[in-house]
């Protein structure tokens, strides 16, 4: 599990940040689609859940989703 | 008409929607329940409207008559449950032929049989506006204890629409959607323009936002924004001088 470090971290940090600031997966997924993400939901679902890969702009958009919504609330 | 005979149980009105497989299913028999109520001393044709940010509206006749007089109102865009609908107050038609405010739709129901309208906003929450219609067959059937008796009843049945819109919510957040597609259509307007300035991928012109969104701090789709007001200002200028498929050039 922990042979894929980078893309491992990364979707278990968003997951942890995401329930930190009490952000529902379904939320984090609308905004990200209003800022252009192509991913659906279940995919952003089981990419937090560490079963699903998403590319790199993807992911970074799915960040930056998040940065948003926790910094202009 | 008795107005404490018409207040529903409670727990009779969670049974239907617990029993009710769908939102429509629902107020339909909310609906049904309506009409036998109220309508006891005269018949009454009820219909109950609701309309949902960023869905279609649902609409419940208790008969296909009071069905046709609701869509006649959306045929229009105008009319008695519209009106109380979306000003949340109500409306009464005591007599619809007379009455010159209604004149428009009155001519377009007359075939009904219609002669006097009462329509009672249903509080919900901000995200829903709904509204109980109630048509007559006769003069004068809206007298100000009826009225009230309608009013009481639209109060009576408030809360459980509101846990039957939570319940067969449209979309589970339905506050966020329609922000969500304003600020898409905006962003994907821009990422067309990034991607035709700079003969470039989507991927390339998405990242080409995300970082004027980090570098200048703002949200990504103000940027965006800023970028397609920014192309439109020298596109209305020249516009005589551009193909005309440049829909952004007809901004004033």
């Amino acid at each position: 599990m922990h042979s894929f470090l980078p893309i491992t971290q990364a979707h278990e940090c968003l997951r942890g940040d995401l329930q930190t600031v009490d952000i529902l997966p379904g939320e984090l997924w609308m905004y990200y689609v209003g800022i252009g993400g192509h991913a659906s939901e279940p995919q952003v679902r089981a990419y937090l859940d560490g079963t699903l890969t998403l590319p790199p702009s993807q992911r970074e958009l799915l960040e930056h989703a998040f940065e948003e919504m926790v910094f202009y609330p | 008409m008795a107005r404490n005979d018409s207040t529903p149980v409670n727990e009779q009105l969670q049974d239907l929607l617990l029993e009710s497989p769908g939102f429509a299913e629902f107020l339909l028999e909310l609906t049904m329940i309506s009409a036998s109520l109220l309508g006891s001393g005269t018949p009454l044709l009820c219909a109950i409207t609701v309309e949902r940010a960023g869905a279609p509206a649902t609409v419940a006749s208790s008969t296909e008559a009071a069905r046709r007089l609701d869509e006649q109102q959306y045929a229009f865009d105008d009319g008695p449950c519209l009106t109380a609908l979306r000003q949340q107050h109500t409306v009464l038609i005591p007599d619809l032929a007379a009455d010159a405010r209604w004149n428009h739709y009155a001519q377009a129901v007359s075939q009904e049989g219609i002669r006097s309208v009462l329509a009672v906003p249903i509080a919900t929450r901000d995200s829903a506006q709904a509204a109980l219609n109630c048509y007559s067959l006769q003069l004068d059937t809206f007298g100000p204890e009826t009225v009230s008796a309608v009013e009481e009843h639209a109060a009576s049945i408030s809360r459980i629409l509101q846990l039957a819109l939570r319940l067969h919510s449209a979309d589970p957040y339905p506050e966020h959607l329609r922000a969500a597609l304003e600020s898409r259509a905006v962003v994907d307007a821009a990422v067309a323009l990034i991607m035709l300035q700079n003969n470039c991928s989507r991927d390339v012109a998405l990242e080409i936002l995300l970082v004027a969104a980090r570098n200048s701090n703002e949200r990504l789709h103000v940027i965006a924004q800023d970028l397609l007001k920014r192309a439109a200002k020298p596109l209305a200028v020249t516009q005589s001088a551009e193909p005309p498929t440049r829909e952004t050039g007809g901004a004033s």
